[in-house]
């Protein structure tokens, strides 16, 4: 038992030396950040006086009017709806395909990798022009939609290795176990399989809902209709001519990055949880 | 967060509805009473959006059977976007392009459609400063309609100025005279930089260009009498070049690549920066920018050589806007542009209540409504009275010999290159598309005739 | 590719369908491994589609234009291979590419070790690593503008940490007021990637952390039992039971960084003097400046033949080393 013991005590108190790396690495992290609030409430002007010490005045209304002159409300919702129907879609493609090239016999192997690899390579900024016109063709441009099936498109070959990679390292007794019960395809993909990787495939569609919460190039081009943009262009509402306001693009960003903040510390459970609590329950 | 399914179903089908809605409305033609116009506008403040709304838009629709319906872009990505939209063939009905010379490349590509009957129709030729006029024009018809114009100036913080007892130089040798107290005192002499902005590093060059080179040589060269590589050129090079070695401009090679506008525009405000060559576009930034808008002043640009008489304006055209080829009721359209570039009085209305640049009309000073900022009255009955006008590059420049410019002239800044060997470079370039026939029409030097 | 239909093969093996004992149900088998093939393909149908809507069918159009002058809005001209050519003899293509290897050597590095290492203690962690998981994560949630913006503030000459540490009276310290590092063509490719490390390293975190988190926990117990520390753990268990995870994001960190555009862009635009240009920024300014959009077809045609040598590599190497990853 004390063999045992020991390192069990060890994993609950880390050495000196772990808190010394986490904390160096989230000085690294933070430090930025406390820039960028301190910008958020300074005036445009005190940004280039007093770069980085504390403001000397605090301008909350920064908040408020960038709020406004951003249109943030409406265009958070849309970046809600975009980001989440995003993230779903990813995560449908994606941990279907993936299982079809781990589980399903899928004739062409390495092939597939090579395909998404390559197709992850091609910088979509060229492809813009051939697809607005197919877009309006089909009835998509402007559309959220639209822009939307981008998305599924370009996060989905990052998110189909990354289950894939996840399967891979998967043990299969589990799945031969419940065909042997009579269990059929689909059911060992949805009641075995899935709750396995729930994390690989959380963390997938997470990925992608914030990729493309946070894409510019295609929503400003697919998107015209101001009432149904994102809010990842609200800011460039603070350019005026070449000069740019500072302190509203900080205090924009920092709304802008708030509710995934806040999303991220809600689902810190699911993504824990996976294979120790479920692996073991089945 | 889980929505029900029955919910789902017409939401679905109300989606489907609106695309079938969507389709119609585009490919349906145009009803009886004039058909809708659409319109992609970029503003500087939400203040001046609403001013064009109201004195272009509800104005035009008010009068006419035609509606306009504007979509609002940002400043910043309305060229990439329009370029896009045009290439796949969605333009909006009126097409807006950076200047006459990506105007140009629309009409070429039979984009955009011949504008002669609408510019006899609506008397443009008379309308407009001849510059202008003849900038429109690509193979001799009208093709597109200016809708901006401005100048590169000479700013400063009269504050500032008076306080060290300096007035804006006129010549070469007051310009260097100030620059070099203002070193000793410890501030930036000559504002510059390309940070943020790589094209930053053509409004230098320009106002370098037109004040050490002079419009006539520029002139000469853009018609293929004369070379980039003549010595007035080399010699305006090498000017920018000693600045940069006593750290006048931007405070350094260094620093030139990482001072954007904004930080220019603040340290004349906040009295670190002494003087910055700039675009008449810095009007709005500067009042919005300075403690006391009062305090901000601009100055025609210096003489910086023998050659050049003191306060040349080069000319640059901010905004052309021609109408798509596709759109669906083209003479609607060009109304719409004849009431946005085309009135002095309503222009002025709009400059008024927005600080924006005007279009290039003949406009007399009397003109400007009393609640015009008077720098910017100043600047716009100035212009039109004086002969000593030049060019700016982005208007005049063919685009890839502009592009060389501001893409190689950071060799320049590092020391890589030498003034000859950039110039050289630039001249290749511009040979290639002088005799492919691409490049615009200057208008000759008025001095001269 | 040999691996991957070995592999198959072996998960069919031990498939009960194929032990199936009694002869009776002889016809079953075909019929359910019929049943799985044509699953495998609608489960694969939603990425295919939307790929080759987007993606490959636009990738294939660029190949088509490689081949010829398009200015992105006349009609095409075939050129034969002059734009590949003009690409090859480019030394902005070839300082761009050097950019570009330097910028995945980096990554590889780097960002990678922080991720790896900070995932692993984190791993370790019962209590606060929730805290720290979210403070690492949050630079990747916010707009590259905006992160951008904080940097050139935070790597100036005169108001930034350089000049705050010269004037703590270090003497090591007290060059730093005179370092531009943006400015500066020798030092502005390593802290545009510094800057972009920043934002990327807690993505990385997460993923690794996901992927330890499905590890066994029996496993690490067994080596516990053999008195390992931490190390031997690392080495020994998490570094094997996460290698396709590891080798994954190895491989899409070198196509990234091939890709890498949006913090150069930003922060630099290639300069100074093109000392920061990478292939994307060069395609770029062909396309959308120069309108060269055929000659930037080439460019891009050029960045799918790196990322295709890399993965074949990868598959080949597979194939060496029988990985079934």
């Amino acid at each position: 038992m004390s063999t045992l013991d020991q390192p069990t005590r060890a994993r609950r108190h880390p050495q000196p030396v772990t808190w010394v790396i986490l904390g160096v690495l989230a000085l690294y992290a933070v430090g930025p950040l406390l820039v960028l609030a301190g910008n958020s409430l300074k005036s445009a002007r005190e940004i280039d006086s007093n770069p980085l010490g504390f403001p000397q005045a605090w301008s909350w209304s920064n908040f408020a009017e960038a709020w406004e002159r951003a249109h943030m409300g409406g265009a958070l919702l849309n970046s809600a709806v975009i980001a989440t129907a995003t993230a779903l879609g990813v995560a449908v493609i994606a941990t279907t395909a993936a299982y079809a090239m781990t589980r399903l016999e899928l004739p062409g192997g390495g092939a597939w990798i090579l395909w998404l690899l390559v197709s992850s390579s091609l910088p979509i900024q060229l492809f813009l022009v051939p697809l607005v016109s197919w877009w309006s063709t089909l009835g998509l441009y402007n559309q959220p939609i639209g822009l939307i099936i981008i998305y599924w498109a370009v996060y989905s070959p990052f998110a189909t290795l990354l289950v894939r990679a996840f399967l891979v390292g998967l043990p299969r007794e589990y799945e031969e176990a419940a065909r042997l019960d009579g269990a059929g395809e689909l059911g060992v993909f949805a009641r075995i399989v899935l709750p396995m990787i729930r994390p690989a495939v959380l963390t997938a569609a997470l990925v992608a809902g914030l990729q493309s919460y946070n894409e510019f190039m295609l929503a400003v081009t697919f998107i015209q209709d101001r009432d149904l943009q994102p809010v990842a262009l609200s800011l460039y509402s603070f350019q005026q001519g070449f000069t740019t306001d500072w302190s509203l693009v900080s205090a924009a960003g920092l709304i802008m990055a708030l509710p995934v903040v806040v999303l991220f510390l809600t689902m810190q459970r699911r993504f824990i949880d996976g294979y120790v609590s479920r692996g073991i329950a089945v | 967060m889980s929505i029900p399914k029955h919910v789902l179903v017409p939401l679905g089908l109300a989606t489907a509805a609106s695309v079938a809605l969507a389709g119609c409305v585009s490919s349906g033609g145009s009803s009886d009473a004039g058909g809708t116009v659409t319109y992609w506008g970029a503003f500087y403040a939400p203040a001046t959006e609403e001013a064009f709304q109201e004195i272009f838009v509800d104005g035009f629709n008010a009068e006419h059977d035609a509606q306009v319906d504007m979509e609002v872009k940002e400043l910043t990505t309305l060229g990439q976007l329009t370029d896009t939209a045009v290439a796949a063939g969605e333009a909006p009905d009126i097409v807006y392009a950076d200047g006459p010379s990506a105007a140009s490349d629309f009409a070429r590509a039979d984009r955009t459609v011949d504008l002669d009957e609408y510019a006899q129709e609506y008397g443009w030729q008379d309308a407009f400063l001849p510059w202008a006029y003849e900038l429109s024009q690509v193979d001799g018809a009208v093709r597109s309609v200016p809708a901006s114009y401005g100048s590169m100036v000479l700013y400063y913080n009269a504050e500032v100025f008076e306080e060290h007892g300096w007035t804006p130089p006129t010549t070469l040798e007051e310009f260097e005279q100030v620059a070099q107290e203002a070193d000793e005192a410890g501030m930036v002499p000559l504002g510059g930089g390309n940070a943020g902005y790589q094209g930053m590093s053509e409004w230098l060059i320009t106002a370098v260009f037109n004040a050490a080179v002079g419009p006539e040589k520029i002139h000469d060269v853009l018609t293929g009498e004369a070379k980039f590589t003549d010595p007035e050129f080399v010699a305006a090079i090498e000017l920018i070049e000693s600045w940069i070695d006593k750290g006048w401009l931007a405070g350094g090679a260094e620093s030139y690549f990482t001072t954007d506008d904004t930080a220019n525009v603040t340290g004349l405000a906040n009295g670190t920066t002494a003087m910055y060559l700039s675009g008449t576009w810095s009007f709005n930034s500067l009042t919005e920018v300075f403690e006391d808008p009062e305090q901000w002043a601009w100055a025609p640009l210096p003489s910086l050589s023998d050659d050049v008489e003191p306060g040349v304006f080069p000319l640059a055209i901010g905004t052309a806007l021609s109408v798509s080829a596709e759109a669906e009721d083209p003479d609607a359209a060009a109304s719409f542009l004849d009431y946005v570039a085309g009135d002095v009085d309503r222009a002025l209305e709009y400059t008024a209540r927005t600080g924006e640049n005007p279009p290039p009309l003949q406009i007399d000073a009397d003109q400007f409504p009393d609640e015009v900022d008077e720098r910017t009255v100043d600047l716009y009955s100035q212009i039109p009275d004086s002969t000593n006008v030049g060019y700016a590059t982005w208007t005049f420049f063919p685009p890839k010999t502009d592009s060389y410019l501001i893409t190689e002239f950071d060799k320049v800044v590092t020391g890589d290159s030498t003034a000859q060997e950039y110039l050289a470079g630039m001249q290749d370039t511009f040979d290639k598309e002088f005799d492919a026939g691409t490049t615009l029409v200057p208008f000759t030097p008025q001095s001269e005739g | 590719m040999i691996t991957e239909t070995a592999t198959t093969g072996a998960s069919l093996a031990g498939a009960p369908v194929r032990r199936g004992p009694q002869p009776a149900l002889r016809g079953r088998p075909l019929g359910a491994r019929r049943q799985r093939r044509l699953l495998a393909w609608v489960f694969v149908a939603p990425l295919l589609v939307v790929n080759l809507l987007v993606v490959t069918g636009p990738g294939l159009a660029s190949v088509y234009y490689s081949f010829t002058d398009w200015n992105g809005l006349g009609t095409p001209h075939f050129v034969g291979l002059s734009n590949y050519g003009e690409m090859l003899g480019s030394d902005a293509v070839g300082s761009a590419l050097v950019h570009n290897v330097l910028w995945t050597l980096f990554f590889l590095v780097v960002p990678m070790t922080m991720g790896l290492v900070g995932a692993f203690l984190l791993s370790r962690l019962r209590r606060r690593q929730t805290f720290f998981r979210v403070l690492y994560f949050v630079p990747y949630v916010l707009a590259t503008v905006v992160s951008a913006a904080v940097w050139r503030q935070l790597l100036d000459p005169d108001g930034g940490v350089g000049a705050a540490l010269s004037t703590l009276g270090l003497p090591f310290l007290e060059g730093l007021g005179e370092v531009n590092f943006l400015g500066n063509p020798s030092l502005a490719l390593g802290s545009v990637a510094f800057v972009n490390t920043w934002q990327w390293w807690g993505f990385l975190l997460v993923i690794f952390l996901a992927s330890m988190q499905s590890v066994d926990p029996a496993l690490y117990e067994a080596v516990r039992l053999d008195g390992a520390g931490p190390v031997r753990e690392f080495w020994h268990i998490t570094l094997p039971m996460i290698r396709p995870t590891l080798v994954f994001l190895g491989l899409m960190t070198i196509i990234w960084s091939f890709l890498v555009f949006d913090y150069v862009y930003v922060l630099t635009q290639g300069g100074p003097a093109g000392s920061t240009d990478v292939l994307s920024t060069v395609l770029y300014r062909e396309a959308f400046q120069n309108q060269r959009h055929g000659y930037a077809s080439a460019i891009a045609m050029l960045l799918s033949v790196i990322s295709a040598l890399t993965v074949l590599g990868y598959l080949a190497l597979r194939r060496r080393l029988r990985w079934d990853v």
